[in-house]
């Protein structure tokens, strides 16, 4: 029974083993797999075999050491010899049974024990298990015969970059040739905040033209330039031109003052302060007679400006700055920090406190401006009086004093005329970022073909911007044929007009040109992007004659459209046509008598025909 | 081969009561080899069933014995007890059978002066062997004065108890074919039966020798060979067949094994059982096995010898359930797929 047993124990471990080496086995295929495909070492694979090794070892001494009693192994050799468990019964019964019939059974148990076969009793099998490591084993050995297919490494991906947006020079060459006007208009104004200003915008149309900016950080930038012009302290103008205007209709119906009045009157602020400076210069000179002084000074009596619309407006703002400083105090008081919505009180403070802020500078500008008004008016008045009194030389420098006044309100009128155009061109430039954002095909426009213009057309607009300008003049910018950099005509240096062009009388001017295209029968549904019509080459004989200009009413509106293309756009009949065509052409599209659509095509228009300086 | 050593470790009983033990086996053996001979005379085939009823006679039990007419059932029991020299009885139920008719009745005597009295008729019972022919015939009151006796081993009549002479044994048949007008032992009376036989067709080998034997006219004699006495003294011997702890839980696993509720349950049974079979069961099983270990001339029942008697033990023990009447199992395919699903060890717990 005891060699039953050991068999039987052998072929426990025997089946432990098998057992603990299947997981061991399937351990083994995936380091052979992983050594293949190079991702485990060949010593790795080593350790991983000792391992199986030792856990189906460790398996083996598990089955083993299982109890395993005698009465089975006695039970084992019933079975195998037929002993109908005289065996077994007879272990149990025990030799010091003192039943006569246990006893019995243990007598004839021992008389059948020569028909035991430990052999036949606990035969060696083979484990039921065995099939499955075999076929595990037989895996691992072919996957140690075959090529295993190295697995392609993935290639990491670079994070996608938004594209930049890239604008042509044609793109932005209205928006470049106002940046340079308000550059110069800066420099000559001596306007630090301006030129700032326009120094940004140069920076931003350089980086748009190289490519530098993203669709969003080109507006984000555009915002900033937006922002800083709401600051800009030319702002609301108009009180101001308002009580000029106001003001010149009265002067205007006297005549020594009728010229500055109707300068006043024409808001043509620079003007209206060169009259004045003439007329102080005739009194300083004591040109005028009693008669005239007396005139002068009825005249000069009438300039009194009602600032009582100031005044009312100064304290509806202050009443606003008050209740703004009263919300922003209850809004402090909410404890920002234990609140819930903590970030969103922060940024309401912060909204409320640059709405004070502009509120405050506002009211600063309006009290300013008033103070300013007065003064004028003081002192036309006091002029008035001095040159009543004979006191030509105080009325002169009271008028002086007037004119400076004057030229300040001139300075910041163009400011703020400078400001509205920088306000208007961004406006543009908006559109031209949004639709070269879009793309007319999905290009970002890097290769210089944005929507509607192409290489070929590249000079063409800035041959028309040149001509738009008239003859160039010291400081006018000098537009070269092909591409390269803008630069600026410097004073008695040579310049370079557009090719083939020479502005003379007689000579048609592409403006009669009509536009190529099939006639439509109203209005379609895309422009002629030949906006500039064919260019004639017509060469005539010519020559240079100068016409003296004559004092009189002036040219017609009709002549001075056609001859805008002749002489450019930059004289100031021209300048006080475009005004009227601009104002009916807002008011029209205004009250939408122009598709949506084609508002942009017709602020693109009048931008390009603006007037020059 | 290790041999010596076990053997010096199982041989150390005395020797006296083993001898004796030993000589006891031997006759019982002898004297059951000599009744077969002798039934086998007069009965051709059965062997099985004449060692089941033998087994419940042996084992103090009665039998049931099921099958077709004419298969020779009476002629087993009539021959047995002619070979075991006692009384045998033989009743046929009928649907008017009155207990009576089977006790036995008080009836008026005369002596000799002429004085009436109350005498006790004793009925068929007062046998040792008891054919209750189609039992199932008869109503349920008329049963139950048989089955009475078979538990009691004694009949009571008029308040006077009359004691059933030992060995009292009854054999019961039930004819499979008419069911109608019969009255069905009920579960319970079932499970006083020891053994429930099963009496199949002879196959036509046998079919030759029963024609041989009863259409020319030869017509055996049995004689008597076991006393009355011995088959007591062989009842004795019965009960003092050892069972080794092992064993008697295999059989007592089996036994649980006929239980839905219980745990060793095979799937079969929860499935078609309703009720398993009762202690009663586990007694005809270790019994029989006794027998049966006596029978091979073993001192020690093995759980072959329960194997064996599994079916004739528990096949009337187990009453199914309605999927399993509705399905037509048989308990005879429900003990089988028992012993096949219980181990002979136990499992570790």
């Amino acid at each position: 029974m005891r060699r039953v047993r050991r068999r039987l124990r052998l072929q426990a471990a025997l089946e432990a083993a098998v057992l603990f080496a299947i997981p061991a086995a399937a351990g083994v295929l995936v380091a052979i797999y992983a050594w293949k495909i190079r991702a485990l070492q060949g010593r790795g694979v080593l350790l991983v075999l000792a391992g199986a090794a030792a856990v189906g070892l460790l398996g083996a001494l598990f089955g083993a050491g299982r109890r395993i009693p005698l009465r089975r192994a006695a039970r084992a050799i019933d079975r195998a010899a037929g002993l109908s468990d005289r065996l077994g019964s007879a272990l149990e019964f025990g030799p010091d049974t003192k039943d006569p019939f246990e006893a019995a059974a243990v007598e004839d148990a021992t008389r059948h024990l020569d028909r035991a076969r430990p052999a036949a009793a606990a035969p060696f099998a083979w484990p039921r298990d065995l099939p499955a490591l075999g076929a595990i084993t037989l895996v691992c050995l072919l996957l140690l015969l075959v090529r295993v297919p190295l697995p392609a490494r993935p290639v990491p991906v670079p994070p996608p970059q938004a594209a930049t947006l890239s604008l042509s020079a044609d793109d932005i060459y209205a928006e470049r040739d106002l940046q340079r006007a308000l550059q110069r208009e800066a420099a000559r104004n001596d306007d630090q905040e301006a030129g700032d200003l326009a120094l940004r915008l140069q920076r931003l149309l350089d980086d748009l033209e190289q490519g530098k900016l993203t669709h969003k950080e080109a507006f984000e930038k555009l915002a900033e330039l937006e922002q800083l012009l709401t600051r800009s302290p030319a702002g609301d103008f108009e009180p101001v031109l308002k009580e000029l205007r106001a003001l010149g209709q009265t002067l205007a119906k006297e005549k020594p003052t009728e010229d500055l009045g109707k300068a006043m009157r024409g808001e043509e602020l620079a003007l209206a302060k060169e009259e004045l400076e003439r007329i102080a210069q005739k009194l300083k000179d004591e040109k005028l007679s009693p008669k005239e002084r007396e005139e002068l000074a009825r005249a000069l009596d009438k300039s009194k400006v009602d600032t009582s619309k100031q005044e009312e407006q100064e304290r509806r703002e202050r009443e606003k700055l008050e209740q703004q400083q009263r919300r922003l105090e209850k809004e402090r008081q909410k404890s920002p920090e234990k609140s819930p919505n903590k970030d969103d009180l922060k940024r309401r403070l912060e909204q409320k406190r640059r709405e004070l802020e502009k509120l405050t500078r506002d009211q600063q500008r309006h009290q300013e401006r008033r103070r300013q008004l007065e003064k004028l008016s003081r002192d036309l008045r006091n002029a008035g009086r001095e040159a009543r009194a004979g006191q030509q030389q105080q009325a002169s420098r009271s008028l002086e004093q007037a004119a400076q006044q004057m030229g300040r309100f001139a300075d910041e009128q163009r400011r703020g005329q400078s400001a509205q155009r920088m306000a208007g061109q961004l406006g543009e430039l908006k559109g031209t970022l949004q639709r070269a954002g879009k793309g007319a095909d999905g290009k970002d426009g890097k290769d210089g073909k944005g929507k509607g213009q192409g290489d070929g057309k590249k000079g063409k607009l800035a041959n028309f911007y040149e001509r738009a300008k008239g003859a160039p003049r010291p400081g006018d910018l000098i537009v070269p044929e092909q591409g390269g950099d803008l630069s600026m005509e410097q004073p008695g240096g040579g310049q370079q007009g557009p090719q083939g062009e020479q502005p003379g009388p007689g000579q048609p001017g592409e403006g009669k040109d009509s536009p190529k295209g099939t006639p439509g029968d109203g209005i379609g549904d895309s422009h002629d992007p030949n906006l500039l019509g064919e260019r004639t080459r017509l060469r005539a004989k010519h020559k240079n004659v100068l016409v003296p200009g004559k004092e009189g009413a002036g040219p017609t509106r009709a002549e001075t459209i056609l001859s805008a293309s002749d002489r450019g756009f930059s004289n100031k009949a021209y300048r006080k046509v475009y005004r009227d065509y601009t104002s009916v052409a807002e008011e029209a599209m205004n009250r939408e008598k122009v598709p949506l659509g084609f508002k942009s095509y017709v602020k693109r228009y009048f931008r390009l025909i603006m007037p020059r300086e | 081969m290790e041999t010596q050593g076990t053997q010096d470790t199982l041989r150390e009983a005395p020797t006296a009561d083993l001898g004796a033990a030993v000589a006891e086996v031997e006759r019982f053996q002898a004297d059951l080899h000599r009744l077969r001979t002798e039934v086998a005379r007069a009965i051709v085939g059965h062997e099985e069933i004449v060692d089941g009823v033998i087994a419940a006679l042996l084992c103090g039990g009665h039998a049931l014995l099921e099958g077709v007419p004419g298969l020779g059932k009476t002629m087993i029991v009539r021959t047995l007890a002619a070979a075991l020299d006692l009384h045998f009885a033989r009743i046929q139920f009928t649907p008017d059978l009155m207990p009576a008719d089977i006790l036995g009745t008080n009836m008026i005597v005369e002596d000799e002066r002429g004085a009436k009295r109350f005498e006790f008729q004793r009925g068929p019972i007062f046998a040792h062997i008891v054919l209750a022919d189609e039992i199932n015939r008869a109503t349920p009151k008329t049963q139950s004065a048989l089955l009475e006796g078979m538990q009691e081993q004694s009949v009571t009549v008029a308040k006077v108890t009359y004691p059933l002479e030992p060995p009292f044994f009854v054999l019961a048949t039930q004819n499979p074919l008419e069911m109608e007008g019969t009255y069905p032992l009920p579960e319970a009376q079932l499970d006083r039966f020891f053994y429930k036989l099963k009496v199949a067709f002879p196959d036509r080998a046998q079919l030759h020798s029963i024609m041989d034997r009863t259409t020319r006219g030869e017509d055996p004699a049995v004689s008597r060979v076991v006393s009355r006495p011995r088959i007591l003294e062989m009842r004795e011997v019965v009960r003092r067949v050892p069972v080794a702890r092992t064993v008697q839980d295999y059989a007592l696993r089996v036994l649980l094994a006929t239980h839905p509720d219980s745990p060793e349950a095979a799937a079969i049974t929860r499935k078609y059982v309703r009720y398993g079979a009762s202690p009663r069961g586990g007694q005809a099983l270790l019994l029989g096995a006794k027998v049966r270990a006596l029978f091979a001339g073993r001192f020690a029942v093995s759980c072959d010898d329960l194997r064996q008697v599994a079916k004739p033990a528990l096949r009337h023990r187990i009453i199914l359930n309605f999927e399993g009447e509705a399905e037509g199992i048989g308990t005879d395919r429900i003990v089988d797929e028992i012993l096949h699903a219980t181990p002979e060890e136990a499992p570790a717990r």
